[in-house]
């Protein structure tokens, strides 16, 4: 099936540039990992329903130059109807030398490098069907715009411990879900349970929640990042270890759980060369684990004893 | 030389011992710490070969034969030639069975020009 024709009438007609006539004058600003990033065109009620779903990131921190995004409108003649009940679908998405083009229920949008990142959005919906909309496009364009800068967007359950996260990834089943109760029961912070946003700041690695995805998406937490500690790969196992592993198995297995660009054949490069760097500068390994929390201690193993610190 | 993980497609027919190799178009690799990570990036899956097995990944841009990487890996490696062809064979249906690699018969070695670039 070519690109689009399972969510627009006519997929030939997919816009060209950024041009149509926007929803409204109103601009949002939402400061996250990698950010700021602006929508603007927004109409009255898009804009309150972005403000209040995102309450904890609106405003910027300033600093930076913002991913504009510009939303437009489209006719509901545009895209095919599909009725949500009993099934999921995933957007499609379509690669070029400097765009990505998407397209989901009801909505299509492209991302250009101009040579900056900047999107647009166009949609006939409002409502509820917008914000799933914008959250669906929001992921994809927070991943490009982080691996943009040096980092990544990782399917992963992200625990702080002690002031520093550690980053539990795998691919749906390995136990992000199970681990981040796990870690709440324990009274840990749970950033999140499914996405997890790894960015460069002030010289070293940091986590950020993702305010858009899994079961803890949308719960308030700091807003703030915490310095990386160790990047695990979650395997079930009978009981709790940790095993080391290499380096190009750890980055095999990141590739794996970093959506959008792992199968983006323009930028899989850049999305690699972020993660190697990251396997070289942070801990790495495999964490099995155990329900009854066994495990924790093996986040923070003991460090090597250096010599200078052995008994005289 | 390779560790799966998970199932990358479906096998398919054994092919001719004369047939020309190469990797499949939506495949990137590249070495790290002396192992090839393979990605397919039509299903976002990645895995991970051994050195040897990366040097062959690598060999595919000439588009050889089977009995062509045998010898260029002799002369690299200090193996017994038996056993490598053995070696090279099983590892060539392995890239097979797994989408990452497949004969083009007929083709001639070259390299390809249709790759996209990437961007950074």
């Amino acid at each position: 099936m070519s690109f689009g024709a399972a969510f627009l009438r006519e997929p030939d007609l997919f816009p060209a540039r950024h041009s149509g006539e926007t929803w409204g004058g109103e601009s949002v600003t939402i400061d996250f990992a990698a950010g700021p990033y602006r929508f603007e065109g927004l109409g009255r009620e898009q804009a309150a329903t972005v403000r209040e779903r995102f309450r904890d990131r609106v405003g910027g921190r300033g600093g930076g130059e913002a991913a504009v995004t510009t939303v437009f409108r489209a006719a509901a003649a545009d895209f095919v109807e599909i009725d949500p009940r009993g099934w999921e679908w995933t957007l499609d998405l379509d690669h070029g030398p400097d765009v990505v083009r998407m397209a989901g229920r009801g909505f299509m949008a492209r991302l250009d490098w101009r040579p900056t990142l900047a999107g647009a959005l166009w949609t006939a919906a409002e409502g509820p069907l917008f914000q799933e909309q914008f959250e669906n496009y929001f992921r994809i364009l927070a991943a490009y715009r982080l691996a943009e800068r040096g980092g990544a967007l990782l399917h992963s359950a992200g625990i702080v411990d002690g002031g520093e996260a550690f980053v539990l990834f795998g691919r749906s089943g390995a136990g992000k879900s199970t681990i981040s109760r796990l870690g709440l029961a324990a009274g840990r912070l749970v950033l999140s349970d499914d996405l997890n946003a790894i960015s460069s700041a002030g010289g070293g690695t940091v986590v950020e929640k993702v305010p858009f995805a899994g079961d803890l998406g949308r719960t308030r937490t700091p807003r703030q990042s915490y310095p990386l500690r160790a990047l695990l790969a979650l395997e079930k196992g009978a009981r709790s270890a940790r095993r080391p592993a290499s380096a190009g198995r750890t980055l095999a297995a990141l590739l794996a759980c970093a959506p959008y660009l792992n199968r983006d054949p323009y930028r899989l490069e850049l999305l690699t060369a972020n993660l190697e760097r990251l396997v070289g500068d942070v801990e790495t390994g495999v964490l099995t684990f155990d329900l009854g929390g066994e495990f924790w201690p093996l986040l923070r193993p003991p460090r090597p004893r250096r010599a200078e610190d052995a008994p005289r | 030389m390779t560790e799966r993980g998970e199932d990358l497609g479906a096998p398919r027919r054994a092919p001719d011992p004369g047939a020309r190799w190469r990797r499949a178009p939506d495949v990137r690799f590249r070495v790290v710490g002396g192992e090839g990570v393979v990605v397919r990036q039509t299903s976002g899956e990645a895995l991970v070969v051994d050195e040897v097995g990366a040097r062959i990944l690598e060999l595919l841009d000439e588009r050889p034969t089977a009995a062509e990487i045998v010898g260029r890996l002799e002369a690299e490696y200090d193996v017994e030639p038996e056993r490598l062809a053995a070696d090279v064979e099983r590892f060539l249906e392995e890239l097979l069975e797994a989408g990452i690699a497949g004969p083009v018969e007929g083709a001639a070695p070259e390299r390809r020009d249709d790759e996209p670039r990437a961007r950074r």
